[in-house]
């Protein structure tokens, strides 16, 4: 194959075209990253498990507390596909039994947190540049009012200090021009407004608000919607149709045979079938050659309740298999409405 | 030769850069290579070696472009095993290996203790010296074990990050992979596994596989849960479009956002602006937002790059600045749009561009407000680049040419007068970002400006409003691509230090660490990095080419202030820089522990396919 020179016009169409035309990545599916610091200026890369982690082409990223509950949200702008990400901060949330991911006892106290807004007197009203301290325990954290910072983002003019488990700190702002005023002593949890040359911080209201969980992702129904009659597959892949309705709750669950959390739950959906007018009708995800694998499985572990195989249908209409995170269970009721999402084992 | 590098330089970083610093490098090659079809040898049969030994070529191949385009080759061979992986279609994947492959079955390694992280993530390291040595089928058997505490895996990705291979016939080579695995487990917590080897691969029947797999490490990361929850959805800013490349969306490096109160009701809102449009999403207070900037006056088909919300008028509210692509041609005339200034009436927004004198020509990226001249009102930096892809950047990292950066001074009323030049920031070196802050702790406001192909800036303010650039003696020039920049106290000893968002890539590194280590070989050079420091980075010259590359791919940069004044750079064992081809990073403190932490958003261009060009 003959090359060409890297500067040259040819060069330069050939792999344009690539990106533009034919869909080629350069350093593509690259995940943002979230670098987290271990309070010794040391960070630790967090990003694999930090939920924001989106292999998306990012540009802009924003900070804010977009729920006024003390936690630091983020905001992201990306190039292509999913363009606009809203991440939710979990630090300040209350265990929930229902997040995707989000849920999980912490038993501890929450950490404080100070949130500050600033208003220029002597300069101007942004007090773009000031810079605030706060003081506690022997450590001086310093963070600047900045509009416009990152690439082409601005975070609100809000700044958060966390506290950790320390109960309050001490506030002082450089104001723009230099002039150095203290604020005295704010508790965990203050949100206080600082106006140039007033030395007392003057709270403001919170606005802060409960939200739901968003739905599992790769489940494309949510609490409500009406499951009838679904096209599934046997063990050969031959498609028929089944009623998920029935005279009593009808337990979908979603597994495949590699899965262990699958695996840890037959014995429980076991019991549950045919309980109380129950029925327990399981879909394995797994790809067309381990179908039969599949079900020796179930055999070997003497299951008595219905298995079924996903075909195309369902895919279409129900799961997204590759996001759907395994198992998943679908609690139906007689007319085949969903009335509960048990995300992970059941009988946890 | 003349050498032009833009758009298509940085998108095969590997190549021109040699070009562009002159080294004797052998690029335009007609190359024939004979792929024989290698003999197929051995079966499941075959008795497993008692150690995983993986031979560099004893005769290397050399020319440097055909290296990267077999490596290129492997690493888009191995785009498809993740997908095959990831389905856990263990069948499909013998396709993958040789018959006599034999390697490490990744399941068998001995996990050791867990370690806790910050923010109660643990990570958990296996030995390798314990992984037991299994044949194809066993193996891939033990990555299905390995891969079944996963509720679901989100993403398998192979990236090849250093490559040799031999001559000859039967292409062999000696690859150094690294495997990452994300998803979530059962529970529901996110799960990830990193792992590194060396694979042996061979080309047979025109496909790559793997003859060998050698571990050398594997790590664990788990949490209970996730720091931070994607609710776009459920908060209604759900906005997707095509592919890149596809349908006009050709806007990689626009896509801004900012974030104020623009109705007063104490909740954060945010402006989104874009190529074909801009957003407008109001914080309702109950979780949702309202989309809402036809409204408001800001359905621009135009829509914007950057943005900046600010005071303009100090009548208490914010006003909003949109930047955008706008240039002069050589008649004079103006092309494309001007940036905006939009006055805030309290319940919509009002266009006042013309009247406020915001209206020159500029190709607009970030934009920085502060109060430069100390005035008592807002002033405006503009960072100005150029029209990539119609005008190449006469250098890699000492460029000129781009348009030059704007600073608007408010003149107390709402009107601005533009004085980049006469104030001296009006830099041409492609600016991409703008940060500022009093670094000298004069009183007045410095400004730290990130170029793209050139060094970055300091510019610190006399208190007038005059600037002198003064990145060298303060040690923070950081060569290399800068993309972002902010300011953030990381070590919290009260005073502000400086991170830097810059570009690297996969390919890039890969070449760089090629080349370097035939320089070293060859004694021309230095082969190690910069150590950076107070001094600063000097300027290229030829016996640092080396380094300058290096640190071209070097990745992000931290630069501590220090109780003198100036900065230092924060070595890299302190972490917080191995991002690849960063934009925008933000300083938040996300687990509310009292040290800041960052937030890098991260990528060029995915497309429809995996694999690189």
């Amino acid at each position: 194959m003959a090359r060409q020179q890297a500067g040259s016009a040819a060069y330069q169409d050939e792999h344009f075209g690539k990106i533009f035309e034919d869909g080629f990545s350069f350093s593509g599916f690259e995940r943002d990253k979230l670098f987290v610091n271990d309070g010794t200026g040391r960070f630790v890369d967090l990003s694999d498990v930090c939920g924001a982690d989106d292999p998306n082409d990012g540009r802009a990223a924003v900070v804010f507390d977009v729920d006024d509950d003390g936690d630091q949200d983020l905001f992201v702008h990306n190039v292509a596909r999913a363009r606009h990400r809203l991440y939710r901060n979990e630090t300040l949330r209350p265990v929930s039994g229902s997040g995707d991911g989000a849920t999980g006892a912490t038993g501890e106290s929450s950490p404080g947190f100070v949130k500050v807004r600033l208003r220029g007197t002597a300069g101007a009203p942004d007090a773009a540049g000031a810079v605030v301290r706060l003081a506690s325990d022997g450590r001086v954290a310093a963070q600047v009012l900045a509009l416009g910072s990152g690439f082409i983002s601005q975070s609100a003019p809000e700044l958060v200090f966390g506290l950790g488990a320390r109960p309050a700190g001490e506030l002082s702002v450089t104001w723009p021009g230099g002039v150095v005023e203290s604020f005295g002593r704010v508790q965990a949890g203050a949100r206080v407004l600082l106006v140039e040359g007033r030395g007392a911080p003057a709270p403001f209201p919170s606005r802060t608000f409960a939200l739901r969980d968003p739905p599992p992702a790769g489940l494309k129904l949510d609490l409500g919607d009406v499951l009838g009659r679904v096209p599934v597959a046997d063990v050969t892949g031959t498609e028929s149709e089944f009623d998920l309705t029935s005279d009593g709750e009808t337990w979908l669950t979603f597994w495949a045979s590699w899965c262990v959390g699958c695996r840890a739950e037959m014995d429980e959906l076991d019991q549950l079938d045919g309980e109380a007018g129950r029925r327990v009708v399981a879909v394995c995800v797994d790809v067309p050659e381990d179908r039969e694998k599949a079900a020796a499985m179930l055999e070997d572990r003497g299951v008595g309740y219905t298995n079924v195989f996903l075909g195309p249908a369902l895919i279409e209409t129900v799961v997204d298999v590759d996001r759907l995170a395994l198992p998943t269970t679908l609690v139906l009721g007689a007319d085949g409405t969903v009335q509960r999402i048990v995300r992970g084992p059941v009988g946890r | 030769m003349e050498v032009r590098p833009g758009l298509i330089e940085r998108i095969v970083l590997n190549r021109p850069m040699p070009v562009t610093l002159g080294l004797a490098l052998a690029l335009a090659l007609a190359l024939g290579l004979a792929f024989g079809l290698a003999a197929c040898g051995g079966d499941d049969a075959a008795p497993l070696p008692l150690v995983i030994e993986i031979d560099a070529p004893a005769e290397p191949l050399t020319q440097m472009d055909l290296v990267e385009d077999l490596s290129e080759d492997v690493a888009n061979r191995l785009v498809e095993l993740a997908a095959v992986v990831r389905r856990h279609a263990w069948e499909e994947a013998r396709g993958w290996l040789t018959d006599d492959f034999a390697g490490h079955a990744l399941a068998s390694a001995v996990e050791g203790a867990s370690e806790p992280m910050p923010t109660g993530a643990r990570r958990i390291s296996a030995d390798p010296g314990s992984a037991a040595i299994a044949g194809p089928a066993d193996w891939l058997a033990s990555f299905g074990e390995l891969l079944s505490i996963y509720g679901v895996v989100d993403d398998v990705s192979f990236k090849v990050k250093g490559a040799e291979f031999a001559r000859g016939v039967t292409p062999t080579g000696k690859v150094k992979l690294k495997v990452s695995i994300f998803g979530r487990g059962s529970d529901r917590g996110p799960l990830s596994h990193v792992i590194w080897g060396h694979v042996g691969v061979t080309r047979a029947g025109g496909a790559w596989r793997l003859s060998r797999f050698g571990l050398d490490s594997l790590v664990r990361t788990e949490r209970d849960r996730v720091l931070l929850a994607d609710v776009t959805g459920l908060a209604g800013l759900e906005h997707v479009t095509g592919i890149f490349g596809k349908g006009g969306e050709a806007d990689f490096d626009w896509n801004g956002a900012a974030s104020h109160d623009v109705d007063g009701d104490g909740l954060w809102d945010l402006f989104v602006p874009s190529s074909k449009r801009s957003f407008l999403y109001r914080n309702r207070g109950d979780g949702g937002f309202d989309e809402v900037s036809a409204a408001w006056g800001l359905g621009d088909e135009h829509g914007g790059t950057g943005c900046v919300f600010f005071d303009a008028d100090a009548d208490g509210d914010p006003d909003l600045v949109v930047g955008h692509v706008g240039w002069v041609l050589p008649d004079g005339s103006f092309g494309g749009q001007p940036m905006r200034l939009y006055r805030n009436d309290g319940d919509r927004f009002t266009d006042v561009t013309e009247a406020s004198g915001l209206s020159g020509r500029h190709v607009a990226f970030s934009l920085a407000a502060a109060d430069f001249d100390g005035n008592g009102a807002t002033d405006l930096y503009v960072c100005s680049y150029n029209r990539e892809g119609r005008i190449s950047p006469e250098s890699w990292f000492d460029a000129g040419n781009g348009t030059p950066n704007a600073l608007y001074l408010n003149q107390g009323d709402g009107t601005f007068v533009e004085a980049g030049a006469e104030r001296g920031v009006a830099d041409a070196r492609w600016g991409y970002a703008a940060a500022a802050a009093d670094i000298d702790e004069d009183g007045d406001l410095d400004l730290y400006l990130a170029n793209d192909y050139g060094d970055n800036a300091l510019f610190v303010n006399d208190g007038q409003g005059f600037f002198t650039d003064r990145a060298a003696e303060l040690g923070v020039l950081d060569t290399g691509n800068g993309m972002g920049t902010a300011f953030g106290d990381v070590d919290t000893d009260g005073r502000l230090d400086l991170y830097v968002a810059n570009m690297s890539s996969t390919a890039g590194n890969r070449i760089l660490d090629r080349l370097l280590r035939e320089r070293a070989a060859d004694g021309g050079g230095d082969a190690e990095p910069p150590a950076g420091g107070s001094g600063g980075d000097d300027a290229p010259g030829p016996v640092q080419i080396g380094s300058t590359l290096k640190k071209l791919a070097a990745g992000n940069s931290i630069f501590r202030s220090l109780p003198g004044g100036g900065f230092e750079r924060v070595p890299s064992e302190m972490g917080g820089i191995g991002a690849a081809w960063a934009w925008s990073s933000v300083f938040l403190d996300i687990d509310l522990d009292g040290a800041q932490d960052v937030f890098v958003a991260n990528g060029f261009i995915s497309g429809e396919s995996v694999a690189d060009t």
